[in-house]
């Protein structure tokens, strides 16, 4: 299939794409090409800023007392982290053996380093070997890396998995086993801008699935995958 | 002096408190609104109304204004979180025929606070009102709701493809009244 053929095939799903009406086959479809076309990427740009211009049109209505005071201490709630534990010299000032206790200290950690290289170059041959061929899986479709992430559920129990590969085209595979309910699972990815992305449907069938779509980012611009069915929400958090 | 808009998400991503509050200030009248239009449920809007803007502070370092202006920005984070609210409770959203005459009307949308996003949003329902209506119909289910094809299909009892159509005829149309405006403009 050429160039033109693609344009051709994916210029009337964009549209669809954009309004964020596109799934399944169409919507990887037109994913996977606009990745590596920058015109039908334009378009495509062009065509999902009309589809977000339209909400300018909804009506604006004040939110009830208190709103602005609750989202503001929503987001201190988030931005104030437990005071941190300073560290403190265990060794008391003014101690006369302090100069002799830091030597033997040097010393001490000289040989654990020797020693913990040496320990570490024979314990870790087997993840050499693996890093190798990681590289070499890599290399043969021009990919860049692979990432992985759990699938879980709002209470926290793991569902499944994803699995991130960045290259030309990069995709998505997702793997669930032990799924809520079963159905169809409208997947979106996230990036860490907060744009997101459709990112067509996962059928579960009992508690399994499994499917794969071409991504419309780079791996590294996501921040999460969500599975949304009526009454559930599964995420897998990526960032 | 008026902060800008990007100014405000700037000095709200570096943790300014009174900054988010601002911003919260500015834009809880778009937000809620277009949470409500959304779910149709006052609490349930309050609810997506807040998500959003703690989405947008958790992302205000990494907005870029390159690609559309706060207000649209922040608006597209608000439609998604409602959209996930409505299929995670399973409420559908309002009667469409209501919800196209609410947008078609000229008091609807931004107020004369934001000369230029009012200016834009005439220029939006004034080319949304050269459409068809069921094309209309099809592009706000799909672009404000986030029904899927077949999902307006099954709405409207129309078969898929003319649904697919009437989105793709109908946003296309739409942005070519927009680009004609945007040169009589110039």
């Amino acid at each position: 299939m050429n160039e033109t053929c693609d344009c051709e095939q994916v210029r009337p799903l964009l549209a669809e794409v954009a309004a964020g009406a596109a799934t399944g086959y169409d919507l990887a479809l037109a994913l996977g090409h606009v990745a590596g076309c920058p015109a039908c990427r334009e378009e495509l740009i062009g065509l999902t800023r009309v589809a977000d211009d339209l909400l300018l049109l909804t009506p604006e209505r004040e939110p009830p007392a208190g709103f602005e005071t609750a989202v503001v201490q929503r987001i201190v709630g988030l931005t104030s982290h437990p005071p941190r534990r300073r560290w403190r010299p265990r060794i008391q000032p003014g101690r006369t053996d302090r100069g002799l206790r830091l030597v033997a200290a040097l010393i001490i950690l000289l040989l654990a380093v020797a020693s913990g290289a040496a320990f570490a170059l024979w314990r870790t041959a087997p993840d050499r070997r693996l890093a190798d061929q990681y590289r070499q899986t890599l290399a043969l479709a021009g990919g860049r890396y692979l990432k992985a992430a759990q699938v879980t559920t709002d209470s926290g129990r793991e569902v499944g998995h994803i699995f991130l590969y960045e290259g030309s085209p990069s995709w998505i595979t997702v793997v669930l086993t032990a799924a809520p309910v079963a159905g169809d699972y409208a997947m979106s990815i996230v990036t860490t801008d907060g744009v997101r992305y459709p990112a067509g449907t996962c059928q579960v069938t009992g508690q399994s699935a499994t499917v794969g779509y071409a991504l419309p980012v780079p791996v590294s611009a996501i921040s999460a995958i969500e599975l949304v069915h009526p009454g559930v929400r599964l995420t897998a958090l990526t960032a | 002096m008026r902060a800008t808009d990007d100014g405000l998400l700037a000095s709200m991503a570096a943790g300014d408190s009174q900054a988010a509050a601002a911003f919260v200030r500015r834009y809880q009248a778009r937000v809620f609104g277009l949470a409500l239009t959304i779910v149709g449920v006052p609490a349930l809007a309050e609810d997506v109304a807040q998500e959003a803007f703690v989405r947008a502070w958790r992302f205000a370092g990494a907005y870029d204004p390159r690609r559309g202006a706060v207000a649209s920005w922040l608006l597209t984070i608000t439609r998604n979180v409602a959209i996930d609210a409505i299929r995670l409770s399973r409420d559908q959203p309002y009667d469409p025929v209501a919800m196209i005459s609410m947008l078609s009307r000229s008091e609807t949308g931004v107020n004369g606070n934001y000369p230029d996003q009012l200016a834009d949003a005439q220029r939006i329902r004034a080319a949304l009102a050269r459409l068809p209506r069921e094309q209309v119909v099809a592009v706000v289910l799909a672009s404000v709701y986030g029904l899927t094809a077949r999902e307006i299909a099954d709405r409207e009892s129309i078969p898929v493809g003319t649904a697919k159509t009437r989105i793709r005829l109908g946003l296309a149309r739409l942005r070519d009244q927009l680009e004609v405006s945007d040169e009589r403009d110039v």
